[in-house]
């Protein structure tokens, strides 16, 4: 990975979250180091409870990093106090995945969407409501929608809404997290082609966090797997498609059922569930569930070593 | 006719909210055969559960059967009595819901949920029960299965309760298990570990299964047959290779070109435009044919009868009619 190209814009570097719970600590993001090139897409998957939300919503600075750099078009913004902070928001925004829940229901329309735009530009009254009639109509909606509210649209709608709204700011950086999965397969599909059209005409980097696998794939340059915190693999997801190397991305990858009767995949089997995450297994936290499982993965852990494609596994040492 | 194991004929079911009447269920007939799995698929609102909770006499208020009949093993079930539909469920034909928290008793150890329709249906004393019990909780494949039996729901994690439940649809050996997409809640780990299961106690008790779900992927690894609903009607019913290789349905033909294909995931999906029809107000003719890519000035008028394709293949669609001019559609698939 090329670590220092000058087209890069996100870089996160040993990045830990962890949140302190009666019974000890949960260790949700531990360590967790990638970047992402200007006008690209890395794809983030992994299982509930892996980290990935809490990975974005640390870099989204929604939750305080206990460690590590978080540096967005050269600024780094991990330890900025809130204040300071402010004039880097902008730059990024985020698409959640319930737009039930993530659009206030006592908001009209155009008050979401003019909430980021007061906040973070100096637009006047007038060129307000003419970026407001653009955006909606950007995202298949039309002006006639800005006086209602969201209860009176579809979760297709609503989620053009919340891109609408994710864009108001003019963002370099959008987290997209599990933007489709609350949606009919029919309105996925739109919604993931929108995505693509903006990233073209506004030249935007997405971090897209989902369990489709097939989505990520679609829609992502690079793809990172994590599990129980760390990534385990990550590079090109062409590459990891075709040929994923770790047993965890294996195992996923043969568990992503392919909407094609004909093919029939031999399937790595992983028995059992995540661990809590209050109790990590030691070594290598897949080693539990791992059929490849050696001496060593209970006494080491494994790091991501390797060129382009990383993978954290000791039978890739 | 003998293989017929569930046959719905003509199925109407409404809903009387406060905005007017809501046809969620409109003229659906098929049938289920025995010791298949059956894929019923369909976007939210396509009635594909409505009409599953028709059929089990399951409907609450403001919910109403309005026509049609469905039968089991040759008998009526909207004629018979609550009591009698008791006698049925849980017994002869079971339920596996989507969520796993919310359809087990909180309070209930799990030992007593799975040997309430062992004790209610087939009369076993407590002991004979346990020991069932026991049984099948090692053959959904849950370590400790003795001790496990007085833990409650929460103790257990999403998948394991996914296979308590499953332990608890085939306690009496039924003829016919619903799966209300029993999977959509897990991970895809977990998800594969319980579709194969499922697919193993199909094998092993010869029940039939009938599969609802949005999730194409599901539907291609487990069914052998699939109905495809939109706005409460059915549009397609065919062999599961039919669906997805000779789609005869421009509903069927949209959905599988809105999902990345295998092999094909640089190539740009092509959705279906617009939104699912508002039943409150259905269109009056074919529910799709505001979002068609083909429809005909008849597609908006008046609803497309059932055109028979193959043996066990059949379509919805004015397009298939001798009357309707040629057209891309079907030489594209076929």
């Amino acid at each position: 990975m090329s670590k220092n190209n000058k087209d890069c814009l996100l870089k996160v570097d040993g990045l830990k979250k962890y949140f302190p719970m009666n019974k000890g600590l949960v260790k949700a993001v531990d360590d967790v180091s990638f970047s992402i090139n200007r006008g690209e897409t890395l794809g983030l998957v992994g299982e509930s409870g892996c980290g990935k939300s809490t990975t974005a919503r640390t870099i989204i600075r929604l939750y305080n990093p206990d460690s590590g750099s978080i540096e967005l078009d050269g600024f780094e913004l991990a330890s900025l106090s809130q204040k300071r902070l402010m004039p880097h928001r902008k730059k990024m925004q985020m698409i959640f995945q319930d737009p039930y829940s993530s659009l206030n229901g006592r908001m009209t329309v155009r008050d979401i969407i003019n909430e980021p735009i007061s906040v973070h530009t100096k637009l006047n009254k007038n060129d307000t409501k003419n970026k407001i009639n653009d955006l909606l109509e950007r995202v298949g909606l039309n002006a006639g929608h800005a006086n209602r509210y969201p209860h009176e649209f579809s979760g297709g709608q609503r989620q053009r809404i919340g891109i609408a709204r994710a864009l108001a700011a003019n963002p370099d950086f959008i987290i997209c997290d599990e933007p489709i999965s609350a949606l009919d397969v029919s309105i996925q599909a739109q919604v993931v082609n929108m995505l693509e059209e903006l990233q073209e005409e506004f030249g935007l980097t997405y971090l897209f966090i989902a369990h489709d696998l097939s989505m990520v794939r679609h829609i992502s340059n690079q793809m990172g797997v994590m599990y129980l915190g760390r990534i385990v693999e990550i590079g090109e997801s062409s590459e990891i498609y075709r040929e994923p190397k770790h047993p965890y991305t294996q195992a996923l990858l043969g568990a992503n059922p392919v909407p094609d009767p004909r093919i029939v995949r031999q399937k790595l089997k992983i028995i059992g569930d995540i661990p809590s995450p209050l109790n990590i297994p030691s070594g290598c936290r897949f080693r539990t569930r791992c059929p490849h499982a050696m001496d060593i993965c209970s006494k080491e852990e494994p790091q991501l070593t390797g060129s382009g494609r990383q993978v954290a596994c000791h039978l890739h040492t | 006719m003998d293989n017929t194991l569930l046959s719905i004929r003509n199925l109407h079911t409404s809903f009387f909210t406060h905005v007017g009447e809501v046809k969620a269920v409109q003229n659906v007939s098929y049938d289920v055969r025995r010791g298949e799995i059956l894929g019923v698929v369909g976007e939210s609102g396509s009635g594909k559960s409505v009409s599953y909770m028709s059929c089990m006499r399951l409907l609450q208020e403001p919910g109403r059967i309005m026509g049609g009949d469905v039968q089991f093993k040759g008998e009526s079930l909207l004629s018979k009595t609550n009591r009698q539909m008791r006698n049925i469920r849980g017994n002869r034909m079971s339920m596996i819901f989507q969520n796993p928290m919310t359809s087990l008793n909180a309070v209930l150890k799990i030992g007593d949920q799975i040997t309430e329709p062992l004790r209610e249906h087939k009369n076993m004393s407590r002991a004979e029960a346990k020991r069932e019990a026991i049984s099948l909780l090692e053959r959904v494949q849950i370590p400790d299965a003795e001790k496990r039996l007085s833990a409650y729901p929460h103790e257990f994690s999403g998948g394991m309760r996914q296979r308590v439940l499953i332990a608890m649809a085939i306690a009496c050996r039924p003829d016919l298990i619903i799966a209300d997409e029993p999977t959509t809640a897990l991970d895809v780990t977990i998800q594969s570990q319980i579709l194969e299961l499922m697919k193993d106690l199909q094998q092993d008790l010869g029940t039939s299964i009938v599969f609802i779900t949005h999730d194409l992927g599901v539907i291609a690894e487990t069914c052998s047959r699939v109905v495809v609903m939109y706005g409460s009607m059915v549009m397609e019913e065919a062999p599961v290779d039919d669906i997805f290789h000779r789609p005869a349905h421009p509903y069927t033909e949209g959905l599988l070109r809105s999902i990345p294909k295998p092999g094909m995931e640089d190539k740009r999906l092509s959705p279906i435009p617009g939104s699912p029809p508002v039943q409150l107000s259905p269109p009056p003719g074919c529910p799709f044919a505001p979002r068609c890519n083909y429809a005909m000035n008849i597609c908006r008028r008046r609803l497309p009868e059932f055109t028979k394709i193959g043996e066990n293949h059949r379509s919805a669609c004015w397009l298939l009619s001798g009357h309707a001019p040629s057209n891309n559609f079907r030489r594209e698939n076929i």
